[in-house]
């Protein structure tokens, strides 16, 4: 018995032995993914440590990059060449790759959660009112904002506050962009590899993909979970519902097209492209298929403005260039839009649907909101424009090169190219508050990225130099700085800390229902709860005018049962960033306030003060 | 009685997850600890109730499971939220239920599925790629 112990002993240690030696041999023949591992490594530990030493008071109009040590840049740089060994070779070491896009997408969303106090951006705790609204009353009034028209998104986070058993849904405010950012990663893989079969050129667009979007929309919103939405449908059809013979064009056109020699052929070339498959499935799979597209885009359809007509123009694209065989789909999406604006939008339509029908068509003010009036303000915020503006023509003209040399190399992108571009047409409908430029951006950046990377990898090639690989990794290096400064450039205005909190919960104990809120922005953690029961306003064009008397004609009104105006630091930082205020400029106006003898001071500490409104014939 | 290991074999997939799934519910229901709670909402609203569905799929890659298992039950959950709200009928309970019957319909199906051996024979209907 114990000779047999001892013979199994043996043979395991044998086992051992010969797995070491045969990890050992793996590195050796796999140098580089082994040197990319330890890069790695280094890179997410540096990056942990150096986090300790940014100090969020010293930043400037740069935002984040401003603060941030040399040891975080270095972090970034290891991970860069990580990543850039690990594409060297022609099909990369998949576990390695996706944990070097995990690390950096940890170190780009998880930033702001790690070293700012509290979670950030005002809209985010707005959204968390409305759902604070739901969970209170089980109901929507459409009547308050757009918000209660559209209220999917918030009738499920007050489902899952409920069911998780939290008093709000603050808590998921901090981590939703680096969740959402994971979230995207999935469908824009499997979107990416139904288009190519060459895993370098997969992994390398999921990398520009991830430095690019620095759109900033992927916090706790409707517009971040619909992101997904409209990422899963793409890929579902692209995975599943391809075409790419010309077979698809009805008959009569195919007989002229034949009779046009060199069209046919030019169409023919467009329509099919080397690296697509075609893909199989039966009947009732690609039934079952379209009921989840159906039951995500219904989702969708309540849940925000815009991405349905981001889905619809982009799936009526597909399926007007026969590169998707649902030919009813598009019609289906808009039954379904249609039906949801005109019965469960009604009463928020009635009397803005001029507004918002008024700017259809008028691009030259669409062009003024979207990208005009975001080149003013200060220095700092310039600079960051301008990076922004860099980086976008920077990759649409990788797009571009990358388009023709995968023509050259034989593939025809039609599907990539028609993807890239029909978001353009949402830029018809209306500025969307000055930010339809952004969304266009974002829509089809999953498209425009896979187009970037293929600048650097036309091809699958076994073997590739050097020089694509470096390249490669000195333009993401520098795309990855540019990100932290275009993503995090506004940080001064959008981060919020603790004594700005402190002030908001005051004024909402102090301040009785009916109240009003005034404020120069929205840049202030406030709304996150009773959203229906006080009254806000925004002062901008007021307190930039020093328009006092205008300031005390509204806040007089006799609706209000007490009228407040706070002051932040946050929205003291946006007026300096975008509209050049200095500081004293607004001690001139808090002076202003104080003179008229209509305004009390009721709170101060060191990031905000509260004034209260005093009713005529009342002394302070 | 031909293959009963591997009829077998196909049979629990389905019964675990539906029985995952009424587990969570039942931690909701019950207001059981919140580290555990939270845990039981995230598998209920975001993904049980789609995985579900997509297994009928038979896909076998698990990229394309696991985003469509997501994106299917944050669906659900939103388009059963909704009804919840219009119609006036909002309450945690009725919620559960819900997602908790399409995770039993659907896993249901799977099992008559196998049983008639249209799922997991040793020919499985699944994603050809020709």
């Amino acid at each position: 018995m114990e000779t047999e112990t001892t013979s199994q002993t043996k043979n395991l240690n044998s086992t051992k032995v010969l797995s070491l030696v045969e990890t050992i041999s793996f590195s050796l023949s796999h140098k580089n993914e082994l040197v990319s591992f330890l890069l790695l490594i280094a890179g997410g530990s540096l990056w942990f440590v150096s986090l300790a030493g940014i100090n969020l008071d010293e930043m400037n109009d740069l935002g984040l990059v401003s603060v941030m040590t040399p040891g975080s840049l270095i972090a970034l740089f290891l991970l860069t060449v990580s990543f850039a060994l690990t594409i060297k070779r022609q099909k990369p070491v998949a576990i390695l790759a996706l944990l070097q896009l995990a690390v950096l997408l940890f170190a780009l969303h998880s930033l702001t959660a790690l070293v700012e106090p509290l979670a950030r951006f005002g809209p985010a705790w707005r959204h968390v009112g409305v759902i604070d609204y739901i969970v209170r009353n089980g109901s929507v009034n459409p009547a308050i904002d757009a918000y209660f028209n559209w209220p999917g998104f918030f009738g499920l986070g007050a489902f899952l506050t409920e069911a998780a058993g939290l008093n709000n849904a603050l808590v998921f405010l901090p981590w939703t962009s680096l969740i959402f950012e994971l979230l995207y990663m999935f469908p824009i893989w499997i979107i990416y590899n139904s288009l190519s079969d060459d895993p370098r050129l997969v992994w390398s667009g999921l990398w520009i993909f991830s430095l690019s979007n620095w759109v900033g929309q992927d916090y706790f919103s409707p517009q971040g979970l619909n992101y997904f939405f409209y990422l899963v449908v793409l890929a579902i059809l692209l995975k599943w519902f391809q075409t790419n013979s010309i077979e698809n064009f009805p008959g009569i056109v195919i007989k002229i097209l034949q009779k046009m020699g060199w069209l046919y052929r030019f169409i023919e070339r467009l329509r099919v492209s080397k690296a697509i498959t075609n893909r199989t499935a039966t009947r009732a799979q690609l039934n079952l298929l379209l009921i989840i597209i159906v039951v995500i885009y219904t989702a969708v359809v309540g849940s925000h403005q815009l991405t349905p007509f981001a889905i619809l123009v982009s799936v009526s694209a597909l399926v007007l260039t026969s590169r998707i065989s649902p030919r009813g789909l598009p019609i289906l999406m808009l039954v379904l839009l249609g039906t949801w604006i005109s019965y469960m939008t009604s009463a928020f339509m009635s009397g803005r649907i001029e507004i918002l029908l008024g700017q259809a068509g008028h691009v030259d003010q669409m062009l003024k909101a979207n990208l005009v009036d975001h080149m003013l303000g200060s220095q700092g915020h310039q600079i960051v424009v301008l990076v922004r503006l860099l980086l976008t023509s920077g990759l649409w003209i990788a797009a571009f090169a990358g388009g023709v040399s995968r023509w050259h190399a034989g593939y025809t992108d039609t599907i990539l190219i028609i993807l890239s571009l029909s978001p353009f047409l949402l830029l018809g409908m209306q500025a969307y508050g000055g930010e339809m430029l952004l969304r266009v951006f974002l829509f089809s950046l999953p498209f425009v990225a896979f187009l970037a990377a293929a600048f650097f990898f036309q091809k699958p090639a076994l073997k590739i130099g050097w020089i694509p690989v470096f390249s490669f990794g000195l333009i993401t290096l520098s795309m990855t700085f540019g990100f932290l400064m275009v993503r995090f450039g506004n940080e001064r205005m959008e981060s919020f800390t603790l004594a700005e909190q402190e002030a908001v919960q005051h004024m909402y104990e102090i301040a009785p229902e009916g109240s009003l809120i005034a404020s120069s922005t929205t840049n202030m953690p406030y709304k996150y709860k009773d959203y229906e029961k006080y009254h806000y306003a925004l002062f901008d064009a007021e307190i930039l005018n020093k328009d006092v008397n205008a300031i005390i004609t509204k806040m007089s009104d006799s609706r209000y049962k007490a009228s407040f105006l706070i002051i932040t630091r946050a929205q003291k930082a946006q007026l300096e960033m975008f509209h050049s205020y200095t500081e004293e400029d607004i001690a001139s106006f808090q002076k202003t306030l104080m003179a008229t003898g209509r305004f009390q001071l009721i709170y101060r500490n060191e990031d905000a003060d509260i004034y209260q409104l005093l009713r005529k014939g009342t002394k302070p | 009685m031909k293959q009963p290991h591997g009829r077998l074999s196909g049979y629990w997939p389905p019964v675990l997850l539906l029985l995952a799934v009424l587990v969570s519910g039942a931690i909701i229901l019950t207001g059981e600890p919140k580290p555990l709670r939270m845990l039981s909402a995230f598998w209920i609203v975001a993904y049980g109730p789609g995985n579900a569905v997509v297994r009928l799929l038979q896909t076998k890659d698990g990229t394309i499971n696991l985003a469509l298992s997501i994106a299917l039950s944050l669906s659900l959950s939103t388009c059963i939220s909704l009804f919840m709200i219009y119609t006036h009928t909002w309450s945690l309970i009725n919620g559960v239920i819900c997602l908790l019957f399409i995770t039993c319909l659907a896993s249901l199906f799977e099992v008559i599925l196998v049983r008639t051996h249209r799922i997991h024979s040793p020919n499985p209907v699944e994603m050809v790629e020709s």
